[in-house]
């Protein structure tokens, strides 16, 4: 084994499973501008160099360490030295998992798998890693950059293998679009799955049919707000009818006199009908609004939320 | 019918004389059991935790309030019997799979200490009836070892002046349990729901007509009924399809032996959402329009269930009018929504079982309850 230090430039963005390269090529697969996910391992083949796996995201400083083992040393002992070099800075990220699941489908016995398993990412293997692994592989290389980036748990992995290809296609453009964080994303994932299951219908369909994909990608609203508003958006289509009773409350709520110095809340889980007036009071002054609000036409707008509730 | 079959059995020093022991283990001849002292498989253990039985005393008291007690909704203060931990069936909905953690199914064979249990809790309150049920971690009748327990259990309640027992299940196994003396302190309660539920949903359950059929003939030996129309389910035209089920059940069964009726709709912890998605990734439970409530769980959205309830509420009581119909672990303003009125309180409610059952079935509750003994 030897490790080395290639050009940090010259390190390229490998899509999974890693196939066989030979070196010199490495130059035409670079997305250095997304910040590339890089294979840093490769093993020496007759055919060309095999990269195994191991992307992580590289700072400059770091440069490109890749280690090369030779043609003689086995697989298991090969992906646990690798192992042991990510595990030493960061635990491993499920896609690096499901890469040495199916490594190890490839190279060892069923009887010896768990064990390399267990030994190489310090997990306890369990049967349902086989399906893992290869839906994870599978996904849309943009959803598996996001995911790593944001160093998302094996559930949010998961989730992301229910679309389809093309679907997962419209989902990373989405993402494009509106930048959403890690948690946001779950939300919207959860949201989608859910609502194209209550309607019946696919991705593609649902974004067209509400005009979803028209509304976010033709937003003028900042980058960092656009999630959120896709967010409410699908709230209101896979609630609709708790969407439809927040609206009409809003809707009552902006009659009402809006002072700094009231705070109108509700039982925001409508199991009971309690509203909550909050006045804030620092002077006689003040004692004004709180009059005020006890006016007849308050009153009613008031008992008409009650009846909403 | 789900494989019931129990491939491994522990047994617990301090079960081993037991009389009820004795009993389950000739119903497994083919399996030897392994002599423990404390449970020796932990949690994470990877056996399926429905085919292994641990036979053992109860540590901790098993006779309890019900766990529905809570101050946002009306209980009807039922006293459970976990003697039974686990279940063979598989309702993709069960709060088992939440609740309960063992490595295997847990069978408390030491029956005359949870008797002497239910005969404490009855004496201190002697005026009370009490409602006792051992369905709450478990089916009532689907293992052996339950019905083996119940079938000890029904004469000892036929002796005890102010209580019954109900044996809550979702199966057909009533035949050992027909010739016994039970002097109408036994109800046998099935849970009923919509075909298309029971069959996308509750795996390995019997049918809706066969758990009828069972009812009936149980009906036919004089113990009293009682049918738990929960969870509800919102599936497309719900009302409809509950209606069938309510028209199904009336077919075969006479409103008069009927002690009650429960309505309760899908709930479940938060935590539960996502081991329903991954055990069940079929199931039509999820997604729905479903709001966390105040203790955490989720439910339907409140005007969902409520139309839900009314419908099926007003349609039993269409055809059978004098049934004691109660909604389970629900809010006073639903109750009031559906039914018109809500108890007072939990004491109320209680007392409302009593006056009932003292109306309905005099042979079970001889004299007229007091207000005031529900406290």
């Amino acid at each position: 084994m030897q490790i080395r230090n290639i050009e940090f430039q010259k390190l390229k963005f490998i899509k999974p499973p890693a196939p066989i390269f030979e070196e010199d090529t490495l130059d035409s697969l670079s997305e250095l501008n997304l910040e590339s996910l890089i294979p840093i391992f490769l093993q020496n083949s007759p055919k060309g160099t095999i990269i195994w796996f191991g992307e992580t995201l590289l700072k400059k400083s770091q440069h490109g360490r890749v280690i090369i083992f030779s043609q003689s040393e086995k697989l298991p002992a090969i992906l646990v030295t690798i192992a042991v070099f990510i595990r030493y800075r960061r635990p491993l990220y499920p896609l690096e998992i499901a890469r040495v699941v199916a490594l190890l489908t490839q190279s060892c016995s069923t009887t010896n798998l768990p064990r390399y398993f267990s030994k190489i990412t310090g997990q306890k293997y369990r049967a349902e890693w086989q399906q893992y692994s290869r839906k994870i592989l599978a996904l849309h290389p943009a959803l598996l950059s996001f995911l790593v980036q944001h160093k998302a748990p094996l559930k949010t992995y998961l989730l992301l293998t229910e679309w389809s290809s093309i679907e997962q296609d419209l989902l990373s453009e989405l993402f494009r679009y509106c930048a959403p964080t890690l948690s946001q994303s779950e939300i919207i994932n959860r949201l989608l799955l859910d609502t194209c299951k209550i309607y019946q219908t696919n991705l593609s369909e649902l974004l067209d049919q509400h005009g979803i994909r028209a509304t976010i990608t033709q937003s003028t609203l900042p980058l960092i707000e656009r999630a959120s508003f896709l967010i409410q958006q699908l709230r209101q289509l896979r609630f609709p009818t708790i969407s439809a009773l927040e609206k009409d409350i809003e809707r009552l709520k902006q009659r009402l006199p809006g002072t700094a110095k009231v705070q109108l809340s509700w039982d925001t889980t409508f199991e009971t009908r309690e509203l909550h007036l909050h006045f804030t009071m620092r002077d006689k002054r003040d004692l004004a609004i709180l009059k005020d609000y006890g006016r007849d036409e308050n009153l009613a707008l008031l008992a008409k939320l009650l009846d909403l509730l | 019918m789900p494989d019931y079959r129990i491939k491994k059995i522990f047994l617990d020093e301090s079960a081993r004389g037991d009389e009820l022991t004795s009993a389950i283990l000739q119903h497994y001849p083919d399996i030897e059991p392994t002599i423990v002292q404390g449970f020796p498989l932990k949690s994470t253990h990877h056996s399926n935790p429905k085919t292994v039985l641990y036979l053992t005393h109860s540590k901790g008291s098993i006779v309890k309030d019900c766990p529905g007690i809570v101050p946002e909704h009306l209980c009807c203060r039922y006293q459970v019997i976990n003697q039974t931990l686990n279940c063979p069936l598989n309702c993709s909905y069960c709060i088992l799979q939440d609740y309960l953690n063992q490595a295997a199914t847990v069978i408390y064979t030491d029956v005359d200490i949870i008797q002497r249990a239910v005969q404490q809790r009855v004496t201190t309150q002697p005026q009370r009836f009490f409602r006792f049920g051992t369905g709450e971690l478990g089916d009532s009748l689907a293992l052996p070892a339950s019905r083996l327990f119940a079938q000890r259990l029904i004469p000892f309640f036929a002796s005890l002046p102010n209580a019954i027992l109900e044996l809550k299940t979702k199966t057909v196994a009533i035949d050992d349990l027909l010739g016994l003396s039970h002097n109408e302190h036994t109800v046998i309660a099935w849970s009923l729901n919509a075909a298309a539920v029971i069959k996308q949903e509750e795996h390995g359950t019997a049918s809706l007509t066969d758990r009828i059929s069972a009812a009936q003939r149980v009906q036919d030996a004089g113990y009293l009924l009682a049918f738990h129309f929960d969870p509800l389910v919102l599936i497309p035209d719900a009302n409809t399809a509950y209606r069938q089920v309510i028209d199904v059940l009336f077919e075969k069964i006479e409103p008069a032996r009927i002690a009650w009726i429960s309505l309760g709709s899908l709930r479940f912890p938060q935590s539960l959402e996502e081991r329903i998605r991954q055990r069940y990734p079929n199931t039509k439970l999820l997604p729905a329009e479903m709001i966390a409530g105040r203790d955490r769980k989720m439910r339907y959205f409140r005007p969902l269930r409520v139309n839900l309830y009314r419908s099926t509420y007003q349609y039993i009581k269409t055809l059978a009018p004098d049934v004691f119909v109660y909604l389970c672990m629900e809010t006073p303003r639903i109750w009031e929504e559906v039914t018109g009125s809500r108890p007072q309180d939990n004491t109320e409610l209680d007392y409302r079982f009593a006056l009932n059952l003292y109306q309905c079935f005099p042979r079970t509750v001889t004299l007229a309850p007091l207000r005031a003994a529900y406290y």
